[in-house]
């Protein structure tokens, strides 16, 4: 995947085959975009403000939608969160929780940073399938985002 | 005037008297000529000092008349002034008899009005005193009863002249008649200090009864003075009686003047400072008080001198035997009926128990906070623990069971047409699995979120409430016929969601075990019973309480397991007959449970069954 292909979808997931069943979800759903990858915190925050590897990337090239989990190693989801919402440049970005916790603490705590959805993952493979398909849809094809200068 | 000497000698002196020449000599003889003479002038000498010697005589008594004359017109003249002085007096002694007379006619005159001015003012006392008064004859007879004692006793005046006072029923019991009328003839005067009447309609008092005798100028009168003493006697009384407390009370009590000196002293004060009223009284108060409390008792002197009481004031004071104690005093100032302040009474309780006994509470309260604190602590670090337990239950047991049934299904999708029809039921049935633990870890993580979050108790609409649960459910009656009748249900107090969660877990239960009737009957109500006297907590007993009931007529279970119903993971019936994770009236026991209430069942094999709970009362507070 090269750096100069715009990325759609910023999936930051660290159980494999959670990642794998996120993806064939989308697959499914026909979502074929670019799809980016970080396996923690910190591998996403570098991707989206252009550091480390990822020095070479534009800023104002953020993703469409961010899938975030919260569960994460080093820095987790809801750090990732309160960084991309507290950040000008990055505030604008949608991003949605995808998660395995039904706990009303990282419920609110997540709308509380401003998270623009909180979704939990079934463990039937078809209703996870579907909610994955649904946000899709509606961030990737639906949601009209502000227009970058 | 002393008359001049008439004769002497003057021999030498004839010679020299001028004029008398010596005579010639040739008469007879010269010498008796000369003798002659001489005897002659002598004569005449004589006669003149003799002649002198009258002359001042008369000059002398000339004299002593005129000074007689001088003294006469003297007295004359004083005579007459005195005649004239005594005239005047005469005159002034006449017009001050005129002036007498006068004034006496009119002091006739005005002691005459007095006279009359005296039995008027005399008659409107009567008329008018506030206190009855009776006029005897002689013979005790009543000749006169003022307006006052009339209406005292309730009989009118014209009923009471001409009886005696004993032929009068409020009288009947006092000394004969006759016995008081030879007292007060003998001693001019009879005194009851306290006589009990009863008035003619019955009201008892009590009073004063003084009879005087006198002469009224034409013969003996009684006046009889008659005092209602009533009131004064109950003031005495209750004087008495509050003399009585006050000697009685267990607190001591204190009376000090303005200056700070004992005026009374109860015995429960000679009981807890040891001092006898004999003692204290006079003695200045700060006796009793600690050195180093003296500063104090100042202050709460000037507060009550300023008229302010002090209430409870804890504070220690010194008995006689020089023990300290603690008290609670009660000070309040003592006025005079004009309302200033002459003193202050102090009530002094002895509260070394209850200081003891406050201690002692305080220390069992310090420990039992400590005890509470390492306690909460304890619970907080467990609480902590399962918090942890379930976020890793909710993270990390589901992504393995959704990797599970995710790649099972992606074995399905993608390998299906080339597997045998055994592997696909297979794969099939491990994702039924991973959904049945998904769902156990969903019950699981719920019945642990109840035991932790705090309710949030207010007014239920529970008639609101199970009609929206049978709105909710309604998928699960599709295809069936079910009837479900709801009873009247009260409000309760609780936590609306978790209230839901038990309608929901109770009418889901009774539609899956209807499942094998061909007409499910599902009946929801509440009816009032007493409570069993062990489930009465508190004084304010309430007598009823609301049990709300969810009646099937389903396949029931055997009352022998009813113990098992509410434990976690228990279940009365084999999986393949009705599924479930044997959380949900575990559930159902631990909703009712944090609101104080009970729940249970009754049923019979196959013939129904019937899930009974109450909730704390409404009015409870």
């Amino acid at each position: 995947m090269s750096e100069t292909t715009p990325v759609e979808v910023l999936l930051v997931e660290d159980n494999l085959e959670d990642l794998e069943l996120t993806q064939r979800a989308l697959r499914k759903a026909n979502f074929t975009n670019c799809i980016h990858i970080a396996r923690d915190g910190a591998e996403a925050l570098e991707f989206l403000f252009c550091e480390g590897a990822h020095a070479g990337r534009k800023i104002e090239d953020h993703p469409k939608v961010i899938l975030l989990d919260l569960k994460l190693p080093k820095l987790d989801g809801l750090q990732v969160l309160k960084r991309i919402k507290s950040d000008p440049r990055t505030r604008a970005i949608p991003v949605v929780v995808l998660t395995s916790s039904k706990e009303q603490n990282d419920v609110v705590e997540s709308y509380h940073l401003g998270v623009n959805s909180y979704i939990v993952k079934p463990v039937n493979f078809e209703r996870f399938a579907a909610a994955v398909r649904d946000v899709g849809m509606y961030w990737l094809l639906l949601n009209h985002p502000p227009l970058e200068k | 005037m002393k008359p001049a000497p008439i004769a002497g000698p003057v021999n030498s002196k004839n010679a020299l008297i001028p004029g008398l020449e010596p005579l010639p000599v040739g008469g007879p003889s010269l010498d008796t000529r000369i003798e002659e003479a001489e005897a002659r002038t002598e004569r005449a000498e004589v006669r003149t000092e003799e002649a002198e010697t009258r002359t001042e005589r008369a000059e002398a008594r000339t004299a002593h008349a005129e000074t007689r004359i001088e003294q006469a017109e003297t007295r004359s003249e004083q005579a007459k002034t005195r005649t004239e002085q005594a005239k005047a007096r005469t005159e002034q002694a006449e017009r001050r008899t005129e002036q007498a007379e006068t004034r006496s006619e009119q002091a006739e005159t005005r002691s005459e009005q007095a006279v009359r001015d005296s039995e008027v003012s005399y008659r409107r006392l009567f008329e008018a005193a506030k206190d009855g008064i009776f006029i005897l004859d002689d013979r005790g007879r009543i000749n006169d009863v003022n307006p006052f004692l009339a209406e005292l006793l309730g009989f009118s005046r014209d009923e009471m002249l001409g009886k005696t006072v004993g032929e009068l029923s409020p009288f009947k019991d006092i000394e004969d008649n006759q016995a008081m009328l030879e007292r007060l003839q003998r001693t001019g005067f009879v005194r009851y200090d306290d006589l009990p009447l009863q008035a003619r309609d019955g009201r008892k008092m009590e009073v004063e009864f003084v009879s005087n005798v006198y002469d009224d100028g034409g013969g003996k009168v009684i006046q009889c003075n008659i005092r209602d003493i009533t009131e004064r006697k109950k003031e005495e009384m209750a004087s008495l009686r509050l003399a009585a407390i006050v000697e009685s009370s267990d607190d001591a009590i204190i009376g000090k003047d303005l200056r700070g000196f004992v005026t009374s002293w109860n015995a429960a004060a000679e009981r807890e400072f040891g001092y006898t009223a004999s003692e204290m009284v006079g003695q200045s108060i700060t006796r009793l008080i600690p050195a180093e409390r003296q500063q104090e008792e100042m202050k709460i002197h000037e507060q009550v001198a300023r008229g302010e009481n002090v209430r409870h004031f804890e504070t220690m004071r010194l008995r006689k035997d020089g023990s300290i104690f603690n008290v609670s005093v009660t000070v309040s100032a003592i006025k005079d009926s004009a309302g200033k302040i002459i003193g202050a009474s102090k009530v002094v309780r002895d509260i070394t128990t209850r200081k003891k006994a406050e201690e002692t509470i305080h220390r069992l309260n310090a420990e039992l906070e400590q005890r509470v604190t390492e306690r909460t602590a304890e619970l907080e670090a467990a609480n902590k623990e399962l918090e942890s337990f379930s976020y890793s239950v909710s993270h990390d047991l589901r992504a393995p069971l959704r990797a599970v049934d995710g790649f099972s299904q992606a074995v399905l999708e993608d390998y299906g047409p080339q597997l045998p029809e055994e592997g696909r039921r297979c794969l099939q049935t491990i994702r039924e699995g991973a959904h049945r633990m998904g769902t156990l870890i969903d019950d699981l993580l719920t019945l642990s979120r109840l035991g932790r979050l705090p309710l949030s108790k207010r007014a239920v609409e529970t008639g609101d409430l199970v009609r929206a649960v049978l709105e909710d459910l309604s998928p699960q009656r599709e295809g069936r016929q079910i009837e479900v009748s709801v009873g009247e249900l009260p409000v309760c107090r609780g936590d609306a969601v978790l209230l839901k969660q038990v309608w929901i877990n109770l009418l889901s239960n009774a539609f899956k075990y209807t499942r094998r009737r061909e007409k499910a009957l599902i009946e929801v109500g509440c009816k009032r019973e007493p409570i069993a006297a062990e489930d009465q907590r508190g004084p304010e007993k309430k007598t009823n309480e609301n049990v709300y009931f969810v009646r099937d007529n389903g396949t029931g279970f055997d009352m022998r397991y009813a113990d098992k119903l509410f434990g976690v993971f228990q279940r009365l019936h084999r999986e393949d007959e009705y599924e479930g994770t044997g959380v949900g009236l575990a559930i159902v026991q631990r909703i009712v449970h944090r609101h104080g209430g009970r729940v249970w069942a009754e049923a019979g094999l196959d013939r129904g069954a019937t899930f009974y709970f109450t909730l704390e009362e409404k009015s409870k507070p």
